[in-house]
């Protein structure tokens, strides 16, 4: 008998994460903002592809307890990410909803790593068709509490965004690619951006446009003001090693003792 | 001789041994092979990657199930063309016909010698279903 997958991902050392920065675009200047913090599974596995990944979890119903293990994994990944820099981290929102006690899991985790609760950004995806919205609620108000910032993720994909940013008034909205990808060449996800950006402004939260691939996609979201942007045309996923090399500007700066 | 490129397959079964058999089997062969030993594994692979063929066996993870009737169904759901075979050491005409309901190009029974699983594979694939 093979080992199931899940116990593999649960394993210590199962899950590593990567770091993406998010980009604040303003004139020529670029700086980075925030760092997504993306898991992949086991390698050598099928979860080493995160869509095959969390597919597999939430087909398994196991998201609670695999994302307090990317958020451990996460939390290890940017202990040199500078103070400035904040730090994004994916949680389901059925999570919430079923874990009740992952706001104090959470708490205890940021202050065992030595993480102010305020540079955490905490990105909800949403997949399940319904949700116990109690138990998200008092998870939500918890983890406000703590000082941490939300933000939708993959908005206009998944079942049920627009309630979500309804109940849980995010201070980010993080555009899914798809409407990102080829927009300049197609006036429908033209207008969906669109509506998403002047949305997002009424509510009061921060658009960030993920999936930049290409100059012509930088220039529309430009176009549309929006600021935070996440894509492979400014830098791809990396370990946190390599991403230091390359966005030195974002982490720690090591301390010479004095003599 | 280069082997053919024959395309992606997944082979489905809860014994390490088998996947590991059949998979460099079909390797060997030209096709790339990817394994899953659980229902959930194998139709979350499904949902994101492009397969030309499905081998899954009847029972996963050693229950009683017959979870892989689930994976072949999700299998055809997914792509009208792949090519799908049901593997089971327990055959009977009942379920041959519903695994062939659910989106199953034939049933074999097992054991059965690897050249003979890879040449069903092939002749589905050559458009004999």
């Amino acid at each position: 008998m093979t080992e199931p997958l899940i116990d593999r991902i649960l394993a210590p050392g199962g899950l590593r994460a990567l770091l993406q920065p998010v980009y604040r675009i303003s004139g020529d200047d670029r700086a980075v903002h925030a760092v997504e913090c993306l898991a992949r599974g086991p390698s050598g596995s099928n979860g080493e592809s995160a869509s095959v990944l969390f597919d597999y979890v939430r087909r398994k119903r196991e998201e609670p307890r695999v994302d307090r293990a990317c958020v451990a994994a996460a939390l290890s990944a940017v202990r040199e990410v500078a103070e400035e820099v904040r730090i994004c981290v994916n949680v389901h929102a059925s999570t919430l909803a079923r874990d009740e006690t992952f706001p104090a899991f959470f708490a205890a985790l940021l202050k065992a790593c030595r993480v102010d609760p305020r540079r955490i950004i905490l990105e909800l995806v949403e997949h399940a068709p319904a949700l116990d919205v109690t138990g998200f609620t008092r998870s939500l108000h918890d983890l406000r509490d703590l000082g941490v910032r939300l933000a939708i993720d993959d908005l206009g994909i998944g079942s049920s965004n627009l309630r979500l940013i309804v109940e849980c008034k995010p201070d980010y909205v993080k555009v899914d690619r798809y409407f990102v990808s080829g927009a300049n060449a197609d006036a429908r996800k033209r207008a969906v951006l669109s509506t998403v950006v002047r949305l997002g402004a009424e509510l009061g939260a921060e658009i960030i446009a993920e999936g930049i691939e290409t100059e012509a996609e930088l220039d529309l979201v430009r176009s549309l003001h929006v600021d935070l942007l996440q894509g492979y045309l400014f830098c791809k996923a990396l370990p946190a090693a390599e991403l230091a090399l390359r966005e030195p500007g974002a982490f720690r700066v090591a301390q010479v003792p004095s003599a | 001789m280069q082997p053919r490129a024959y395309g992606r397959v997944l082979v489905v079964d809860d014994e390490g041994t088998i996947l590991f058999a059949v998979g460099e089997f079909l390797a060997r062969l030209g096709f790339e092979v990817h394994t899953a030993s659980e229902r959930e594994e194998a139709e979350a692979l499904l949902a994101h990657v492009t397969y030309v063929g499905l081998i899954a066996d009847l029972r996963l993870m050693g229950s009683d199930s017959r979870e892989g009737l689930e994976v072949i169904a999700a299998g055809r759901e997914r792509s009208r063309d792949i090519r799908i075979i049901l593997l089971s050491a327990f055959t009977c005409p009942e379920l041959e016909q519903e695994a062939r309901l659910r989106g199953a190009d034939a049933v074999l029974r097992k054991p059965r010698p690897l050249s003979e699983v890879a040449s069903c594979l092939l002749d589905l694939l050559e458009g004999g279903r």
